[in-house]
């Protein structure tokens, strides 16, 4: 019998919020280095989709569908999928990144890696103490 | 699955009470408390293992992602931390045992 | 993925901004500066942004989502002088003009202003990443 300790914590799908979360700072870094460069175009990742599979599924079949992804080719297909905005109005160098809504992008992904982070360390706190039992 | 003696010590993590109070042990149970032991320093083991390379990982560049050496080097220290349980309630029993045939 | 890059490419940012900054500062000083009649006035200079691959202390390949800005070159603005008639100014012409910079001062300050906003931009990004990493490691505490 294996301690399976960590099987209810959700931790995988966690792990793979950050670090879609982190790539995707990666990515609006770039949009806002770019923001005078001409002719480059605003990139985003797409994740919802992925993100709701994995949480859809239970633990175990999270670990069969995270190592599927995983298997198929590049690990870079599970976080992410970079493409370019549409929609997005076009200055007169060829220039789409829109500052404000980059600024908000940065925000939104600064808050939900924030939250999951504490999220993942109140749930390791808690089996500290269960495992404990107060005794340190 | 074997049925464990120590408190309610679940596999599945609902609150195992590890400080609850114990039974007394008949000698033919000590096999089993060995095997819980073994499983956890097994796990620990692995866990070790997995959080190494993480580490090594982000050291060499090979990786950068931060957060998952961080949550590999808790799950490490947490079986850590359950495996010396497990042994400390192993050597209480043991020592109550050893009380009783006196 | 990588916070490490973030702020390796939000970095590059801060240097192009900056550089450009530079130049418009000097635009917007030397606006109208005239020099004697023999000398080349002073002749606006720009800045032209490329995107560039960061350089990163790990090598990891990037996937070409993810670049960061370099000024590949600073370049002068060859239009024509202002020319003024000025003709009691020491460093007016044989026809009494005087050459002014072709430094439109408004305009400058206008992109001194973007360059700022742009600036800001970048340092916000290279700050959020930062912490995102502060907050993984408090995981472990």
């Amino acid at each position: 019998m294996k301690l399976d300790l960590f099987d209810d914590l959700m931790l995988d799908a966690m792990s793979a919020y950050l670090g879609r979360m982190s790539r995707r700072q990666q990515v609006v870094a770039s949009n806002l280095a770019n923001i005078d460069t001409p002719g480059y175009k605003s990139r985003d990742i797409s994740f919802h989709a992925t993100m709701q599979e994995l949480l859809s599924e239970d633990s175990i079949g999270l670990k069969t569908s995270l190592s599927r992804h995983i298997q198929a080719g590049n690990p870079v297909s599970l976080q992410s999928a970079a493409f370019e905005v549409p929609g997005l109005g076009l200055r007169a160098d060829g220039n789409n990144v829109d500052l404000d809504s980059e600024m908000l992008k940065l925000s939104e992904t600064a808050f939900g890696y924030s939250l999951i982070t504490q999220v993942v360390r109140g749930k390791f706190r808690t089996l500290a103490l269960s495992i404990n039992g107060g005794n340190g | 699955m074997e049925q464990i003696i120590i408190g309610p010590l679940n596999p599945k993590l609902q609150v195992p009470e590890i400080g609850s109070p114990q039974k007394p042990v008949a000698p033919n149970e000590g096999a089993r408390f060995g095997d819980v032991l073994k499983d956890a320093i097994s796990t620990v083991n692995e866990l070790q293992k997995q959080s190494n390379q993480e580490i090594q990982k982000l050291m060499t560049g090979e990786s950068q992602d931060l957060h998952t050496a961080v949550i590999a080097m808790q799950k490490a220290d947490l079986s850590f931390q359950m495996m010396m349980q497990v042994r400390n309630k192993i050597v209480q029993a043991y020592q109550e045992i050893m009380r009783m045939q006196v | 993925m990588s916070l490490m890059t973030a702020i390796e490419v939000g970095a590059s940012g801060l240097s192009a901004q900056r550089k450009r900054l530079e130049v418009l500062v000097s635009n917007l000083v030397n606006a109208n500066t005239t020099k004697p009649a023999d000398v080349e006035p002073y002749r606006r200079k720009d800045v032209v942004f490329s995107a560039a691959n960061p350089e990163t202390t790990f090598s990891i390949a990037l996937d070409g989502a993810v670049q960061g800005v370099e000024i590949s070159e600073v370049v002068t603005d060859q239009s024509a002088p202002r020319m003024k008639y000025e003709p009691d100014h020491p460093h007016a012409d044989k026809d009494g003009y005087v050459a002014y910079p072709n430094v439109n001062a408004m305009e400058e300050m206008v992109n001194i202003l973007s360059a700022t906003r742009s600036y800001e931009a970048n340092l916000q990004a290279v700050n959020s990443a930062k912490e995102m990493a502060e907050k993984t490691l408090e995981i472990i505490s």
